[in-house]
């Protein structure tokens, strides 16, 4: 049986003590601040 | 009286004393399992100039770069450059990005640990902050300087991963007494 729906992983955010799910906002905000940062590669 | 390296029951508290401890545990945060950012909050005030920022004891599900945004200045006034390297394999490459809108490589995670040592100068002064870091995993190093070029006033920051989650370990925020 194949799967119709990709379940995806929750992305976790922590605001000092409390760690709880992104919103969909703040994952979509996230998800393009990725998208958007260069850093070096890693190198291994 | 000089300033005791160490306190044993009964000493004094002269004010002396304590006005010349030099370093103070601002925040102590530790991080949670698997999470894809950290924000501290109040970290910075009018109390200090200068921090230091220390991260050690966590792990990563990636070896690589972690940014740092503080939480008032969000545009691309972030700047940083220096040199960085692989353990055994080579040193010294340089590294002078753009300016964006964080510190893209503040930090090094590590799936085997890390440990960083940021340096900030002025964060939450109404000018241009300034610092260092000093990060390295098992297998690179980084060395940069830095500078963030608003005069916003900045009170905290968030630690996000390029990749990949953050678990464990604690982020401890100093001040050097003025």
């Amino acid at each position: 049986m194949s799967m119709d729906t990709e379940t995806k992983k929750p992305v976790l955010i922590q605001i000092d003590d409390e760690v709880r799910e992104m919103t969909p906002e703040e994952v979509e905000a996230y998800e393009a601040s990725i998208a958007n940062s260069t850093s070096l590669p890693s190198p291994d | 009286m000089a300033t005791p390296p160490t306190f044993t029951n009964g000493t004094p508290l002269y004010q002396e004393s304590l006005n010349s401890i030099g370093l103070w545990l601002v925040k102590s945060q530790t991080i949670g399992t698997g999470v894809s950012s950290v924000t501290v909050t109040g970290a910075f005030s009018a109390d200090y100039d200068n921090y230091v920022i220390m991260v050690s004891g966590g792990t990563a599900s990636a070896n690589g770069s972690v940014r740092l945004q503080m939480n008032t200045s969000t545009g691309s006034t972030y700047l940083m450059a220096g040199t960085y390297g692989n353990f055994g394999v080579n040193s010294g490459l340089t590294y002078n990005p753009a300016a964006t809108t964080s510190w893209s490589d503040i930090m090094l995670g590590g799936t085997g640990g890390s440990s960083t040592y940021v340096l900030l100068n002025g964060p939450f002064a109404s000018r241009p902050t300034y610092g260092f870091t000093e990060t390295q995993n098992n297998a690179t190093f980084y060395k940069f300087s830095l500078v963030e070029t608003s005069t916003n006033s900045n009170t905290g920051f968030t630690l996000t991963p390029a990749s990949g989650t953050l678990t464990g370990g604690t982020i401890r925020v100093y001040g050097y007494r003025n």
